[in-house]
């Protein structure tokens, strides 16, 4: 048996743990509600939209794929749709077959060989090793100032490159991001909860951030940036695995900001399945909290941030902690409640309801994502937040297990990466190496190639069912 | 009778657990109910052919006149109107600014971006070869020639016959005076105010003016789009209308 002492203070402790991490989620509770109530109630900041329609800049778009035969057709084809200028090199599609060993290179050909403005490139030897080095391929052969990017199973409608290119008339804005919408959510239960949780994240989250002045993500997809501003930031880091959130704070961190577009609304698809959904939950965890790691303290000294712009970037670098957080929260709840309180329990029992309040994740999100639904007319897909929390639950799992992955990276990054100064010893100057080939075995392992998100190519046939809807919709309101 | 208080104790400790998980499960039918008969299986629908979108611009700050043909001026036009040219206030009041109130702040990680911590007034004939993002008021003196784009967290007093390359994107109020070209866009919180001969958006990217107040126009040239949430006005003189703050000393 444990001495009475220990056991004393092993339940301390724990009640500490508590008031610890209630403290931390209160922060996020305040965070989401503020968002909820500038979204909902206040008047909303547009970026430069009333510009949109005159002010055309050269543009270049990079589309990244690996093994996208389902829908490189289709996202090519928008493309050429697309209402911009295409004459005199203004207009670039570059298409970047990574690697790819199905029907992907051909359908780029076929689209390069019609289209003066889509260019081609294919990477078959060493391609196939995710998306921040297809980027940076991308970049060399791009010729224009602003380049926006975008995912090969997205569907961007014709006005999407105008919105996007508008924010750039500011020259503060080093990257401007879009919102994403599901295509495919009557799919399947994920796809319909990863639509509710995409609402959520852009119509309300990303708005009220732009709204605030505060942090705004670039989500390395439907967005853009400045190629001076990535050049004086560096590349994509390929050893990132959030190379988005990457570029996010070093963008912040060098002086420029991220502007967020509502307006400029775009298709994808979504994750069909909860393996497929649990995949690329870790990759988006492991590269958040690789972020986490690097930018935490550079942060909170940056120059150029306000001290909200430092709180909500610190927030933010942390979302993806929280679920980690509420585990031990959970486990530490049962702990102390068989444990019986200690003597300042008299209180603790004030703030005991706002730890219920939060172990469900923080109700604050649900808010949002129900605000957002609201926002977007669609009230009756508000019935469908109770099962948010199997996001929830798989959110604790995933997310706790990639927090401690994201260690494991870093610390061989650190004993790998970088020698002791002090050390005579001689170096072979081989760590990065070491370092890139246990990511790269690590990524292999756990299926982090970007290859693994699967498309069904479905996007077009919901896209036109949807379209058939809201032309019968129109009709009857007309009587 | 003891037995009996338990009993009723018992009971009515599962009735109320009952209710409670009674209350939670109910929360999961309303979910379940719409998953397995959905009245909204979405997706929200985005017309892939639109060019405009009233879902995102309806709670907008500014709404957008681009597809009203009333909202648009061409500046040539106006000046065919005949508005009288009276030369521009020259009162001492002034938005008073130093010649540069702080040392300029390289940053060196922001390639031909150059920020001003405070106010700041360039003289006559400069040419500054990098955009620049001002944290307070900006005067330019004449002919100046900026080759990037300005961003003024203040206000802006652009002198007569200046040259921008880019766009300017300015917080508060604007003054472009005499002979101004900007190569592309305006866009403004403030009101902005336009003497004769400024033209705008005449670069090959295009560009136009926009303002979330109102736009003066004293006479001016060139074809260009106006949007601004309060109107346009076109004024004799912009010395009428010109607040006090902004009647420099430049």
């Amino acid at each position: 048996m444990l001495d009475p002492q220990i056991v004393s203070l092993i339940r301390l402790l724990a009640n500490y743990v508590l008031l610890v991490l209630s403290a931390i989620m209160c922060l996020y509770i305040v965070r989401h509600f503020r968002f909820f109530l500038d979204r909902m109630f206040k008047e909303q900041r547009r970026c430069h939209q009333d510009l949109a329609a005159a002010y055309t800049p050269s543009i270049s778009i990079l589309i990244p794929m690996h093994k996208e035969e389902k829908v490189a057709a289709n996202i090519l084809e928008r493309f050429v749709e697309m209402d911009y200028p295409k004459g005199g090199g203004r207009y670039e599609v570059i298409a970047i077959d990574d690697g790819s060993t199905d029907a992907t290179p051909s359908i780029v050909d076929d689209y390069a060989s019609k289209f003066s403005f889509i260019k081609a490139i294919h990477r078959t030897g060493n391609g196939g090793n995710g998306k921040p080095e297809a980027l940076n391929v991308g970049l060399k052969v791009a010729s224009n100032e602003i380049v926006l990017t975008f995912d090969a199973d997205y569907l961007p409608p014709r006005d999407c490159v105008r919105r996007l290119v508008a924010p750039f008339s500011d020259v503060e804005v080093g990257g401007v991001m879009g919102r994403v919408v599901p295509v495919n959510s009557p799919e399947s239960l994920v796809t319909r909860i990863m639509d509710i949780e995409r609402a959520g994240g852009y119509q309300m989250n990303q708005q009220a951030r732009y709204n605030l002045n505060l942090i705004p993500q670039f989500g390395g997809t439907v967005g853009g940036f400045r190629r001076s501003a990535l050049k004086a930031v560096g590349e994509f880091d390929e050893t990132k695995l959030a190379e988005d959130t990457d570029l996010t704070y070093k963008l912040y961190l060098h002086g420029w900001k991220v502007a967020y577009v509502n307006a400029a609304e775009c298709y994808e698809e979504a994750v069909l399945s909860w393996n497929m959904r649990k995949k690329q939950l870790t990759r988006w965890a492991i590269g958040h909290d690789q972020c986490f790691f690097e930018y935490f303290f550079e942060t909170l000294r940056s120059p150029f941030l306000t001290f909200w712009q430092k709180v909500d970037g610190i927030l933010l670098l942390g979302v993806y902690i929280t679920p980690l957080l509420i585990l031990i929260g959970w486990l530490t709840g049962i702990f102390t409640y068989l444990a019986g309180a200690p003597w300042w329990c008299s209180f603790f029992p004030a703030i005991l309801f706002i730890f219920a309040y939060n172990s469900m994740g923080s109700f604050a999100v649900f808010a949002e994502a129900g605000g957002s639904l609201f926002l977007d007319k669609r009230k009756r897909g508000i019935w469908l937040l109770p099962l948010m929390l199997l996001n929830l639950l798989a959110n604790v799992w995933v997310c706790s297990k990639a927090f401690f992955q994201a260690i494991f990276l870093r610390q061989r990054r650190c004993t790998q990466a970088k020698p002791p100064v002090w050390a005579k010893t001689q170096k072979r100057g081989v760590g990065k190496d070491n370092y890139n080939k246990a990511l790269n075995n690590f990524r292999n392992n756990n299926a982090h190639r970007w290859d693994k998100t699967e498309r069904s190519g479905n996007g077009i046939r919901y896209y036109n069912d949807a379209k058939n809807a809201e032309i019968k919709k129109n009709h009857e309101k007309r009587g | 009778m003891r037995r009996e208080v338990d009993r009723l104790a018992t009971f009515g400790y599962l009735f109320l657990l009952g209710l409670f998980a009674g209350m939670i499960a109910l929360c999961f039918l309303w979910g379940a109910w719409e998953y397995k008969n959905p009245k909204d299986p979405g997706p929200l629908f985005i017309d892939l052919d639109r060019t405009t979108d009233e879902r995102s611009e309806k709670r907008a700050r500014r709404i957008s006149k681009a597809a009203d043909p009333k909202s648009s001026a061409h500046m040539g036009e106006l000046a065919k109107a005949g508005m009288k040219l009276i030369p521009f206030a020259s009162s001492r009041k002034a938005l008073k600014v130093p010649e540069l109130s702080e040392p300029i702040r390289w940053n060196p990680k922001m390639n031909e971006t150059v920020r001003v911590r405070g106010d700041v007034r360039i003289l006559k004939g400069e040419v500054i070869p990098y955009n620049m993002i001002v944290e307070g008021n900006l005067i330019s003196q004449d002919n100046v020639t900026f080759q990037g784009g300005l961003k003024i967290k203040g206000r802006a007093i652009i002198g007569a016959r200046n040259r921008i390359k880019k766009s300017i994107v300015c917080q508060k109020e604007l003054v472009l005076l005499e002979d101004v070209i900007v190569h592309n866009c305006i866009d403004c919180e403030g009101l902005v105010f336009i003497k004769k001969g400024a033209r705008v958006g005449v670069g090959v990217e295009g560009g136009g003016i926009a303002s979330a107040s109102t736009v003066y126009l004293e006479k001016a040239e060139g074809p260009l789009k106006i949007h601004s949430k309060e109107g346009i006005r076109i004024v004799r003189s912009l010395g009428e209308v010109i607040p006090e703050k902004l009647k420099s000393n430049y």
